[in-house]
């Protein structure tokens, strides 16, 4: 009896612990790749310990760390400013559509929700930013585009639609402006829910390379991703196509295996530890849709 | 009732944890399906036109202007903007022009290079292949200025020293768009081997260069054995995509598409090369030489591609792969890191993707056309300026030593693109410690001697057939593993040619003959 209550708990178990340990190998072997010489990964292939210990791979990509600094830093100061920006225009507008008085908040919400099914294409709105609104090889470029993200928006009125009305009209009440109702009543409400569709948005900023590959061509605006996505990608271009290239191309230049996992883990290890800090917020968050009240 | 439900709920819990546990297995897979079919407008009618004017002008009454230059390559290099600017002081003295420089990395660049040229957006020179930012779909775009006028104008000595039937080979509809870098164009595979080894065995790899094909691999075969027997875990090495030049037929789009014609057909007959004789005969020399167990194909087959980083762990006995070229011994050398000698596998053939392997265009939406070329004879003639380029600032990224070969300076790693052939002819490129002083002539006769194809001028636009090209080349890859390897029975062997039939392969056979067809008739 004992047993049959237990088995599908065990069973259940022992498919999160796989899944749990499916998630944390790849992470392990990767710094320990990070970790090892290189001819001896060569020989042996990858392991779960470093081999011959040494932070050879490290010193090979901050040799000259000047542009895997500024990297970092155009990457900081996107994600920061990004995310500051993003959450003030998405928390205002989700405000806007929470508001069960708001006329044109239909309308509104079509609007939202229409730029999330159709959106301009590839090259009309390459176009558009590069040729007309001149953005291109701009900080700008990689912080306007993501500014208002329907998802997010969506996500966070659905949490802003719980706060109760009659707040709001007690704060009418006591003679508040409707931007002090949104500053100093709503937002702070709000935080859960800001907190999580920061963390969304700060990982949008940070893991995002396309805009970069798209509109980056000037070397000190490169973010991090693009820098760590152009090595990867260069890398596997080469080696797809070797037999159509001319002769003379040394593949022995693209940065070795260890090098590669180094690089990934410094582009990875911000946003380890940032996600923690979030931690609290984000199990509460992660319900504000599911239940409608 | 309850347990019930509970028992049906814990299934169904388990499922979906499998289905995700497994989904999460198989990314892990291959990465590769999902990048194709984005982006594939259509190019606006781009309204700039462009009347080459100011003929004949030298640099001092030339006015300024900034030319965009996008080309692919290892970027980005530490000091690249160092070397650029450079190059620009040089450029704005000879033809009063500033290079704007685009290096993009080859994984972004035919990315880069679709968006930019749909878009209209203006720039001047771009790299161009058919190996990326594909020529003969830019070109049928209408996205290249036609260069004949500007060539014989602006860039007469670079257009003499290039070959007369290589300016054919670029020709569209009876029209240059490409200016070509000049480099190795005849192809046949290397085939390289340790030196250390050779000599141990006694194997002198000059008496096979040039005379090895499906009929003649087993001159090798003694070589093999002798080493098999003392180095069980060296195997002998080669990969399908890399010798498609060896075969007699010339592949018309890649050795995994069907489509071939062979080298001495005059009547141009496309065949299916994995039908032919010869390619069948190879297939049973690897089969054959796998049962003796010269491959290790249990140990190789999980990986889609063999890399010189297993030749760097002794794991190699000989490759056959890559391209031939004099000087070539160097890199296998550097690439095996111990000294390798090497040599042509078979009779270089002349081929057009072989030349228009490297080349310039110049878009359709450049303001400055004319000068633009000069930029181009500039790079082709100005041997000091073209190394800058490729190898960076004299004394610091490089040295010539006493005996004049360009050798590694202190400061090499902040500027080593490796692409010589990306910038301009290269010929012009200082020659490296470690190769012969005459490299370059000895290249230049051999793209002199190389046996021009009859399909010389010819390139295929795949377009009309793309979704049977997806698909025969996705049956390539799912067999030419096992093929190199020698694991694929006979049986195996017809099924992977039924597949390829099911899969369209008729269909560009004759789309390829329509297409040589019409092109032979506008030939004459």
């Amino acid at each position: 009896m004992t047993l049959r209550k237990k088995l599908p708990k065990l069973l259940i178990h022992l498919m999160l612990i796989l899944f749990a340990i499916a998630c944390i190998i790849p992470l392990l072997s990767i710094i320990s790749v990070s970790l090892s010489d290189e001819t001896t990964i060569l020989k042996n292939g990858y392991s779960l310990l470093p081999q011959d210990f040494n932070f050879r791979a490290y010193a090979y990509i901050l040799y000259k760390p000047i542009q895997l600094l500024n990297a970092l830093s155009v990457s900081l100061l996107v994600s920061i400013l990004g995310t500051l920006i993003s959450l003030l225009i998405t928390a205002g507008i989700s405000y806007v559509l929470s508001r069960e008085d708001y006329k044109y908040k239909n309308k509104l919400s079509f609007y939202v929700f229409f730029t999330m099914m159709f959106n301009g294409g590839l090259v009309p709105t390459y176009m558009l930013i590069s040729n007309y609104l001149h953005l291109k090889n701009t900080i700008w470029v990689l912080i306007l585009p993501y500014l208002a993200t329907p998802w997010f928006i969506l996500i966070l009125r659905t949490f802003m639609q719980k706060i109760p009305h009659s707040i709001i009209e007690s704060c009418m009440i006591d003679g508040a402006s409707e931007f002090r109702i949104f500053f100093q009543m709503i937002l702070p409400l709000a935080k859960p829910g800001l907190a999580t569709v920061g963390l969304f948005t700060l990982l949008q900023y940070w893991n995002d390379w396309w805009l970069s590959l798209l509109y980056i061509e000037k070397e000190s605006l490169v973010p991090l991703q693009y820098m760590l996505y152009r090595m990867i990608n260069n890398i596997e271009f080469l080696t797809r196509s070797t037999n159509m290239m001319p002769p003379g191309m040394n593949n022995a230049v693209v940065p070795a295996e260890t090098a590669r996992m180094a690089m990934a883990i410094l582009a990875a290890g911000p946003m380890l530890v940032v996600f923690p800090f979030f931690q609290k917020y984000f199990v509460k968050g992660l319900t504000v849709g599911a239940v409608k009240g | 009732m309850q347990r019930r439900t509970r028992l049906i709920r814990t299934g169904i819990m388990t499922t979906i944890l499998i289905l995700i546990f497994s989904l999460l297995l198989g990314a892990c897979g291959d990465t590769d399906k999902e990048k194709a079919g984005s982006s594939n407008a259509s190019q606006p009618a781009s309204t700039s036109n462009t009347s080459p004017s100011g003929n004949g002008n030298t640099a001092g009454d030339l006015p300024d202007v900034t030319l965009t230059w996008y080309f692919p390559g290892n970027w980005p290099q530490a000091e690249q903007d160092k070397v650029f600017s450079e190059v620009n002081k040089v450029v704005k003295q000879k033809i009063n022009a500033t290079i704007d420089f685009k290096p993009i990395s080859f994984g972004d660049y035919d990315q880069k290079m679709k968006v930019i040229i749909a878009s209209g957006e203006p720039y001047d020179l771009a790299f161009t292949s058919n190996w990326i930012n594909n020529y003969t779909q830019n070109v049928a775009k209408g996205a290249f200025l036609p260069l004949d006028d500007l060539l014989a104008q602006y860039a007469p000595k670079s257009y003499a020293a290039i070959p007369k039937n290589f300016w054919d080979a670029t020709r569209v509809n009876g029209k240059i768009y490409g200016y070509i870098n000049y480099q190795i164009s005849a192809r046949t595979p290397e085939v390289s081997t340790s030196k250390a080894l050779a000599e141990k065995y006694g194997f002198d790899i000059s008496s096979v260069g040039g005379k090895l094909s499906a009929d003649t691999m087993n001159l090798l075969e003694p070589y093999i054995q002798a080493v098999k027997k003392d180095h069980p875990e060296k195997a002998f090495i080669t990969a399908l995509t890399q010798i498609q030049d060896m075969f007699t037929f010339e592949t018309i789009s890649g050795i995994n598409i069907p489509g071939a014609v062979f080298y001495n057909d005059d009547s141009l007959k496309v065949v299916n090369q994995f039908e032919t004789d010869e390619f069948k005969k190879f297939a049973a020399v690897m089969r054959d030489w796998n049962a003796k167990g010269y491959m290790n194909s249990k140990e190789r087959i999980s990986k889609k591609q063999d890399d010189w980083a297993d030749g760097k762990a002794g794991k190699w006995i000989m490759d056959i792969g890559g391209a031939y070229k004099p000087g070539g011994d160097v890199l296998a050398s550097s690439l095996g890191g111990e000294p390798y000698v090497n040599a042509p596998t078979s009779k270089a053939h002349l081929t057009t993707n072989g030349i228009i392997a490297t080349m310039h265009a110049i878009s359709r939406t450049s303001k400055n056309p004319e000068r633009a070329m000069m930029l181009l004879e500039l790079l082709n003639t100005d041997v000091e300026l073209f190394n800058l380029l490729n190898f960076g600032i004299k004394d610091d990224h490089f040295k010539i030593n006493n005996d004049g070969y360009m050798v590694a300076g202190s400061n090499q790693q902040a500027y080593n693109p490796q692409v010589p052939w990306m910038f301009a002819s290269n010929f012009l490129a200082y020659i490296q410690e470690g190769m012969p002083k005459t490299v370059w002539e000895d290249t230049k006769k051999l793209n002199e001697t190389a046996e021009p194809s009859k399909l010389l001028g010819f390139s295929f636009d795949a377009e009309p057939v793309k979704a049977e090209i997806g698909k025969t080349s996705a049956v390539f890859d799912e067999y030419y593993r096992g093929i190199e390897l020698g694991v694929t029975s006979e049986e195996k062997y017809n099924e992977f040619l039924k597949k390829m039939n099911a899969a369209g392969a008729d269909k560009i056979l004759t789309e390829m003959q329509k297409q040589i067809d019409t092109w032979k008739a506008a030939q004459k």
